[in-house]
């Protein structure tokens, strides 16, 4: 195992959501190889959101999975993450 | 709804609405009670603005007006825009609208008037920033 290998990664990550932003200022630093729906939780649950199940995360103009990791996902670095409702019903 | 209450929850979420349009590239006009309005434009997709009229919030949903970018009513839809974008003249406003839950012009239509506002409200995703995120889901799908 080289040095590099042994060595665990890491994100700043910021969620941002029209009800807020989480965390309130700056970022969160988290194991790159963490699910991505961790933070999320955490901000959902900090921001008061109820009912995320239909919601998508985007970094960018590119939605992620949010189930897998910053690393799977290819991110790196400072990360800031959208998230919000997808269109719902009507027409 | 006392008017003093619907523009005391209006501001509480108008701040967060703020926050999130610099880095979704949102255009705002304005943002100030009862008006959310506000621009969508992107390379590929044809521009949109979106004026909210959020008046007795949060006891009835907004109405969704769609314009142009210079402000003017839109009297027909911008190539690309489909799905919850309707094209044809609602009964009431007797232009094109929004046909999607969490919007007025939904819950006024004949063909909705019995799903009714009541039992959307309250959530997350019917927040005025979740109505508006909805909104701008909606428009990034669309392709010129």
């Amino acid at each position: 195992m080289t040095q590099d290998e042994g060595r665990e990664h890491f994100v700043e990550v910021s969620v941002v959501t029209t009800s807020g932003v989480f965390p309130k200022e700056g970022f969160d630093r988290v194991p790159a190889h963490q699910k991505v729906r961790v933070e999320l939780d955490h901000a959902a649950k900090h921001l008061g959101l109820t009912d995320t199940t239909n919601w998508v995360a985007m970094v960018g103009n590119k939605e992620i999975n949010v189930d897998t990791s910053y690393e799977e996902n290819g991110l790196h670095g400072k990360v800031e993450i959208d998230y919000g409702p997808r269109e719902g019903g009507g027409g | 709804m006392h008017e003093l209450l619907s523009r005391q929850l209006f501001d509480k979420e108008a701040e967060g609405i703020a926050r999130a349009a610099e880095p979704r590239d949102w255009t705002v006009f304005t943002i100030e009670y009862p008006t959310i309005d506000v621009g969508f434009s992107g390379e590929g997709r044809p521009d949109l603005r979106v004026r909210m009229i959020c008046d007795n919030w949060d006891e009835q949903p907004p109405s969704v007006q769609l314009l142009s970018m210079d402000g003017a009513f839109l009297t027909s839809l911008p190539r690309g825009l489909s799905g919850i974008f309707n094209g044809s003249l609602h009964p009431l406003t007797g232009r094109p609208f929004v046909c999607m839950r969490g919007t007025r012009e939904y819950h006024t239509h004949p063909s909705h008037i019995g799903d009714l506002w009541g039992n959307y409200k309250g959530k997350s995703e019917n927040s005025l920033g979740g109505i508006l995120t909805q909104l701008w889901h909606a428009w990034r799908k669309t392709k010129l």
